[in-house]
């Protein structure tokens, strides 16, 4: 198995905005969403996930509500505040700007 | 802002529900590790193995669960908390040592706090006035010697003819019998001049202070302590008469607490007017004589006037007044004409307690400083013996996953914790020696009067000495214990031990 750092730092925080951008989730689910997205090309690790969920709720961008899942059982689901979602919108436009650059070099002639 | 609240709220949270929280987080966790093994059985495991499989994947949940908390940005708070409580409990474990300790670092700190608090209140502090920065004091000098003692006709010249100052003002610290029959008391006090109080811009907390009294000079005013020990602090006194020196004075007023007059070390129960000397010492010449220097001048720099311009504009205005009301014959006259006039600043007062105590007080100062340095080494000693008794402790938790930044901070704690104890009760002893300091100082004929308490500046010195000697004697031991317990074939055995409990 990879180690964390597999993701490029960050990459992690954009993932879990994005997928708490379409709707509150628990962290089973983000995790199984980001794999079955990306067509298990990404995989997010438990030991990774749960702390950036925990640092970016102390940090006031989600915050986070104990509901029933579809099968009656209870989770933890988060969701973004509007600080997060302000935060989530600098963040994709700093990612988009790098992978652009990134892109442009690798296509160098 | 809503941010800024629910960030809040979390620290609360996680400070004083502790319990709530880490059950939240066993629960967020445990869900994962189900929905996961359900995963595993729909995919046709068979359900005991589904779970093991589970478990493997999720890795060790001890770690997860640390790495989740590390997050709360309430952490150190804790950690300093239970690391306070393990100091106390392995300090008590130990009281022979810690006696030792706390009684060096006691004597250490408050001989130190002593000595500070004398410099503080003879040499720092600023007098309790309106503006203290802009008074200075009027000063003869050639280099060598300074003359800071004038005659009262030169105060009345000064008074008169300095455009640089708003007021010029004086006083004369004297002793005198107040009262009649059994309740006479031996006082100290001040004859002040004319402006005395409205250039030092202190007003009275009760009924009026003293100003231009030459008509009627028997009034006097009290010091806020005097008026305490004396009149049980009545505010009815005003009127009410007080006999000082055989004379009927009508009291004014009260002046606030914690003014001492201008003269730091001689403080004064009873203020009355200058003019009052004429009723006090009716054969004495020295009101109209030139030659008798006896009085210090002060004054208050006019607003518009900074403390450079009144330098630069100041020589003619003291030629004038040697020429004018110096000495006019003898030794005196000619030193006057020698002297260069000068303006002091005055914030903190004048007083011949500094002058002659300044130094000395330093040299203390220096001596209790090194007294307090052999104790940080003597500790160090102490706490290096102990810490070769604490080194299998050490190397376990550092076997057991705990980082070098947090055991240094859990020893760093316990020498903290010695040392805010040391300081408090240093504090507590430099108070009692504080006065016992200026007992010796004083004598019957030159009584010494000083407000040596602890304030904040004195506080702070303490604080800063316990954080410094936390560090002189505390870090030591933990950098012999870090060191001695990174040794590698140490390390390797525990990393085994771990490894094996897992496998």
């Amino acid at each position: 198995m990879g180690k964390p750092s597999d993701l490029i730092q960050g990459t992690l925080d954009l993932l879990i905005f994005k997928t708490l951008s379409l709707e509150p989730m628990h962290g089973w689910g983000i995790a199984q969403r980001v794999e079955q997205v990306s067509r298990d090309a990404l995989q997010i690790q438990q030991g990774s996930l749960y702390p950036a969920l925990h640092r970016l709720e102390q940090q006031g961008w989600i915050r986070s509500e104990w509901r029933e899942t579809e099968n009656r059982r209870r989770a933890k689901y988060y969701m973004l505040t509007p600080a997060g979602k302000r935060q989530f919108a600098i963040e994709l436009a700093n990612w988009q700007r790098l992978s652009g650059g990134i892109d442009l070099v690798l296509e160098m002639g | 802002m809503m941010r800024h609240l629910d960030r809040i709220r979390l620290r609360f949270r996680s400070l004083f529900r502790r319990g709530r929280v880490e059950r939240d987080l066993d629960q967020e966790l445990s869900f994962h590790i189900q929905e996961l093994t359900r995963q595993h059985i729909e995919r046709g495991m068979p359900p005991e193995k589904a779970r093991a499989e589970a478990l493997r994947q999720f890795g060790v949940v001890a770690q997860l669960q640390e790495a989740c908390r590390d997050q709360r940005r309430t952490r150190w708070i804790e950690d300093f908390v239970h690391d306070l409580r393990y100091a106390v409990r392995l300090l008590a474990k130990s009281p022979g040592f810690t006696a030792v300790a706390l009684l060096s670092l006691a004597l250490g700190i408050g001989a130190n706090t002593a000595v500070f608090s004398l410099i503080e209140t003879i040499v720092l502090r600023e007098l309790p006035v309106q503006e203290p920065g802009a008074l200075v004091q009027i000063v003869g000098a050639d280099g060598e010697r300074a003359q800071g003692s004038f005659s009262y006709p030169s105060y009345e010249w000064l008074r008169a003819n300095a455009p640089m100052f708003s007021h010029v003002f004086t006083w004369c610290f004297t002793r005198l019998w107040a009262g009649e029959g059994d309740s006479m008391e031996w006082i100290t006090v001040d004859k002040v001049s004319e402006e005395y109080f409205a250039g030092l811009g202190v007003s009275a907390v009760v009924g009026r202070a003293l100003g231009d009294e030459s008509q009627q000079p028997e009034v006097a005013v009290l010091s806020h302590k005097w008026w305490n020990a004396r009149f049980q602090a009545d505010s009815g006194v005003v009127g009410r008469e007080l006999r000082l020196g055989g004379i009927r004075f009508t009291i004014a007023g009260v002046m606030p607490e914690g003014f001492h007059g201008a003269d730091v070390g001689k403080a004064a129960d009873v203020y009355i007017p200058l003019a009052a000397e004429r009723l006090l010492a009716p054969h004495s010449k020295r009101m109209s004589q030139r030659n008798a220097v006896w009085l210090p001048l002060m004054g208050r720099l006019r607003n518009d006037v900074t403390p450079q311009q009144a330098m630069a504009g100041f020589p003619p205005v003291w030629r004038a007044l040697v020429e004018e009301t110096g000495p006019a014959n003898g030794k005196g006259a000619s030193a006057f004409r020698n002297f260069k006039g000068e303006l002091r600043p005055a914030a903190n007062g004048i007083s011949g307690l500094r002058r002659e105590f300044d130094k000395p007080l330093k040299v203390l100062l220096g001596v209790v400083g090194v007294v307090l340095l052999i104790a940080c080494v003597n500790l160090t000693n102490l706490l290096l013996a102990r810490a070769l008794g604490r080194q299998r402790e050490i190397a376990l938790r550092l076997a057991v996953g705990a980082t070098n930044g947090r055991l240094l901070r859990q020893l760093l704690t316990e020498s903290f914790l010695l040392a805010v104890v040391g300081a408090t009760l240093g504090l507590l002893l430099a108070q009692w020696s504080g006065q016992l300091l200026v007992a010796l100082l004083s004598s019957s004929t030159n009584p010494v009067s000083l407000d040596v308490r602890v304030n904040s500046s004195i506080l702070l010195y303490a604080a800063g000495l316990a954080v410094l000697t936390t560090l002189l004697f505390g870090l030591a031991p933990v950098i012999r214990a870090l060191r001695s317990s990174l040794q590698p074939a140490l390390k390797e055995g525990s990393q085994q031990l771990t490894g094996g409990s897992h496998a």
